[in-house]
């Protein structure tokens, strides 16, 4: 190809992009990709909401296990100390150990874990009558990541 | 925003990521145009160009905060977001629906000092749209950036992704290709001097 021949060829592309129209900008469109946008933000802003979230549901364990550690450790030492309530084999919530002294419970969420069939005298709930390790709890934490009570899970 | 400011692209990418609803609206408006041409040159389809441009703003909401001011502009970065959609778009639906005298242009009432010169023109346009339609899209895209959008080469190898060099050799070649199908064509437009002097 020539150089006058380039330079045509060029100029010609050139009137075919002037030539491509764009349609005018749809409102229809626009509107739907801010709302995208918006939605972007807020699911943005939830992970972090949700890791206050995580945050109180780890310090709970950590209160839960703390409570059992102790309960454990220092049974031996000490003399059975008398459950808080009546053994119960239900399904009932029991007030955690210690909870009456909390702050007024005003919300909170359920946390199932598994807890140790040993340590459940110790939080006023009676072992189950098989001979396992074992078995799940409803924990029921309060609005400061702290438990307020507990039960065996009903399908444990 | 504050009425009468223009800011940068890159000042309107940092501000998108912190969330600035407005930032993202004037971005899409400024280059609303630029993606849409580059997929409706790309594929001859006007829905398409329609779906990718929407396509490009979805991905910008979601990954903007990927954008690297050091290694892109934002043109070349949102036509290398477009040319992955478009490429996808083909791959999937690959007939490509080439302009014809039915789109709102061919339909626009017009009074020309000229007809027969504006008709000429208009046919020859066709052709060349044609053409480049025709081109492998590895050539085509690069005629479509440098040459239709008017991008650098180094815009161009950054949209595209790959090293400036073979920009080059692809736009020589794909214009040379073009050259070729166009002094091949059937149509009569091409055979009359004025399309000759063309190429």
């Amino acid at each position: 190809m020539s150089d006058s021949g380039h330079d045509d060829l060029a100029s010609a592309l050139r009137r075919l992009a002037q030539s491509a129209e764009v349609p005018p900008l749809d409102p229809v469109r626009e509107r739907a990709l801010l709302e995208a946008f918006d939605k972007s933000q807020m699911e943005q802003r939830t992970p972090a909401g949700s890791g206050v979230w995580r945050a109180a549901a780890a310090a709970a364990a950590l209160a839960v296990a703390a409570t059992m550690a102790w309960a454990i450790v220092s049974r031996p030492g000490r003399p059975p100390a008398p459950p808080a309530v009546a053994p119960l084999t239900t399904t009932e919530f029991v007030v955690w150990p210690g909870a009456a002294e909390l702050p007024t419970f005003e919300s909170g969420h359920l946390m199932r874990m598994e807890v140790p069939v040993s340590a459940l005298r110790s939080l006023g709930l009676s072992p189950p009558p098989s001979p396992v390790g074992v078995v799940q709890a409803d924990v029921l934490v309060g609005q400061d990541g702290l438990p307020r009570a507990v039960r065996l899970s009903p399908d444990f | 925003m504050a009425a009468g400011e223009d800011p940068s692209d890159d000042a309107l990418i940092v501000r998108i990521v912190s969330g600035d609803r407005d930032a993202f609206a004037a971005l899409y408006r400024r280059h609303r145009a630029d993606v849409y041409r580059y997929a409706m040159h790309i594929s001859g389809s006007r829905p398409l160009a329609d779906d990718v441009t929407q396509d490009v703003f979805m991905a910008v909401i979601h990954d903007a905060g990927r954008y690297r001011p050091e290694r892109a502009a934002v043109l070349p970065w949102l036509l290398g977001i477009a040319r992955n959609h478009v490429r996808r778009a083909l791959h999937q639906r690959p007939t490509v629906t080439l302009p014809d005298d039915e789109s709102a242009a061919g339909r626009t009432l017009v009074v020309e000092p000229d007809p027969l010169g504006g008709l000429a023109r208009r046919q020859h346009l066709l052709a060349l749209r044609r053409a480049v339609l025709e081109l492998p899209v590895k050539y085509r895209e690069v005629v479509v950036l440098c040459d239709l959008q008017e991008l650098t080469y180094d815009d161009a190898a950054t949209a595209l992704g790959c090293a400036i060099g073979t920009v080059r050799s692809r736009l020589h070649r794909g214009r040379a290709l073009l050259a070729s199908r166009l002094r091949g064509t059937d149509s009569p437009l091409f055979r009359t001097p004025v399309a000759r002097g063309m190429l």
